[in-house]
């Protein structure tokens, strides 16, 4: 009995791995989207307690390409967990105007850094094609660094989305054995960060294209 | 030890201005003790007396009450440490001269425009706070009620600013004011209680501190804690590659529309501004208005009044516990 479950052991994996690989890893580059980050009015109060506003910024976050990778393991046939780490270079825009006093309009920006890491889950469709749809959720930790790293601070991301895999290789032994092509598209959840504080959230496009290598 | 009579600080309730005023900033008191400024702190808690004298609609009693609400109202910032305490009733009047702290009514008629002053008397060898003496001026309506009463000044309010420069702070800019049929200004808006005239009576909003308030306290009092967790920002205004003097800092944080400012104070035009939240700030210069200048500095000579409101063309990051970038605001004349 103890020889026969053995057996069973070694044939299972064996049989997996010629359906499909267990472990991805993912290089790509990222594209995250422009996204409006609120408005900001300096205010007085007069004395009926109504706002009395000297100027009006208006903030945005610039479109900004970026790196990611991703490490995936699949569990079942059609879901996998993965780890994915991410970074971008956006500018945090902002847009003054109003002056209560005339000083002339301006549009003053920071650049800065983006890291995330998301832990997510994925839904495969259509295992037996060499186009692939998926599509999946993650959230993790959000870090952002002002260009002049004099500020730094925390927050949340979160995605939801979905794309194609194109199978280029498969079926054979090693790392370069399944090769793929990988294109998505997300929407993106961000709260905190250097931008925002606690003052709240927003949401962007993010479009990627990676390289997918599997054993 | 010499003393020195070194500061005398008013609110006024209808007007002081000559013309509009549209600043943002707060300031710390000072005093120059062996050829440098120092500001004014304490280093102790404060002990306080109460002259006992009631007036029309406010009993001493009635004043002790709202001056303890007022300190508290400072002591319950964040980060920082500060301490107060009542002594007694006292027949002392609030003027300088008998080591005493003491806050009371005085009678000023002929100050139709003043609600209230602070005086200091500080040690002019080591720069130590010796006694500071509060009148409010019992020619004005004054009111205890809890929520204000139409027509009358709120006492708790002005005792907050008035406990404001107690502690060692200036009047701030964050207001606009309007000129008057007789000559005199009122507020149209502002956000702080330190600017230097009162909302209108039945107003009760002084009670509360703003972002400009709390900036300035956490620079004198605050605890390592506050320096840990705020941080600064500091730079130059200039002019045609000169600093200049007395201009106005205004730094707006971009996530909470908190406004705090601060002024360059040397002929290079260098400013800090401390006590700040951290995060991305918009910066803006302006002058002073000249009917200004008087509640601001001792002397105003040197105050630079000629150049045109400017933002700062990048976002400035202050870090926390620490100083950001040292920027320069270049401004164009008028």
């Amino acid at each position: 009995m103890r020889t026969l479950c053995f057996a069973v052991v070694l044939i299972l994996p064996a049989s997996a791995f010629a359906q499909s690989p267990r472990l991805e890893l993912t290089v790509g580059a990222v594209v995250d989207g422009a996204s409006s980050a609120g408005v900001t009015r300096a205010e007085l109060v007069d004395p009926a307690g109504n706002p009395f506003t000297l100027f009006e910024a208006k903030h945005r976050t610039t479109w900004a390409p970026g790196l990611e990778g991703r490490v995936s393991w699949r569990v079942t046939e059609r879901w996998a967990v993965g780890v994915t780490g991410s970074w971008s270079r956006p500018d945090f825009e902002t847009r003054i105007s109003g002056d209560v006093e005339g000083a002339d309009p301006v549009t003053a920006a920071l650049g800065m850094d983006r890291f995330a890491v998301e832990l997510g889950v994925e839904r495969r469709f259509g295992t037996s094609t060499k186009w692939q749809p998926f599509a999946g959720l993650a959230a993790g930790w959000l870090r952002e660094l002002a260009d002049d790293r004099a500020l730094a601070d925390s927050g949340v991301a979160a995605h939801v989305g979905g794309g194609l895999k194109y199978r280029v290789r498969e079926g054979r032994p090693g790392w370069l054995g399944h090769i793929a092509l990988r294109a998505e598209a997300r929407l993106t959840l961000r709260c905190g960060g250097i931008t925002l504080g606690d003052a709240g959230h927003r949401w962007s496009p993010t479009v990627a294209a990676a390289l997918v290598i599997a054993r | 030890m010499t003393r020195t009579a070194l500061i005398a600080t008013t609110l006024a309730g209808l007007a002081v201005f000559a013309s509009a005023a549209h600043l943002e900033a707060y300031i710390t008191l000072g005093a120059t003790v062996g050829g440098r400024v120092v500001n004014l702190r304490w280093d102790r808690t404060v002990d306080y007396f109460v002259t006992n004298r009631d007036i029309a609609d406010v009993t001493a009693p009635q004043l002790q009450g709202a001056i303890d609400r007022a300190f508290t109202s400072w002591a319950a910032v964040p980060r920082t440490s500060l301490g107060h305490q009542f002594v007694g009733f006292t027949g002392a009047e609030p003027v300088g001269g008998d080591g005493l702290t003491v806050i009371g009514f005085r009678s000023r008629p002929e100050l139709d425009r003043t609600l209230a002053a602070a005086s200091f008397e500080v040690d002019n060898v080591t720069g130590r706070i010796l006694e500071v003496d509060i009148y409010f001026n019992s020619s004005q309506p004054w009111s205890v009620a809890a929520g204000g009463r139409a027509g009358s000044f709120d006492l708790e309010s002005v005792g907050v600013h008035e406990v404001g420069h107690l502690l060692g702070l200036g009047h701030s800019g964050l207001g606009e004011t309007e000129l008057r049929a007789d000559g005199g200004r009122r507020v149209v808006a502002k956000r702080a209680v330190m600017f230097p005239i009162a909302y209108p009576g039945g107003n009760i909003d002084d009670r509360t501190l703003e972002a400009d308030d709390k900036a300035g306290i956490t620079e004198l009092y605050g605890t390592s804690d506050a320096i840990r967790n705020t941080g600064s920002l500091s730079g130059r205004v200039t002019l045609g590659g000169q600093g200049i003097f007395g201009a106005h800092i205004t730094a707006v944080h971009t996530a909470t529309g908190d406004i705090v400012g601060g002024f360059s104070l040397t002929s290079r035009g260098d400013f800090v501004i401390s006590g700040l939240v951290p995060g991305l700030y918009i910066v803006r210069a302006e002058p002073l208005d000249d009917a200004d200048i008087g509640s601001v500095f001792d002397d105003d000579a040197g105050v630079n009044l000629n150049f045109a409101p400017m933002f700062h063309d990048r976002l400035v990051a202050v870090p926390r516990g620490g100083t950001g970038p040292g920027i320069e605001i270049k401004v164009k004349a008028k």
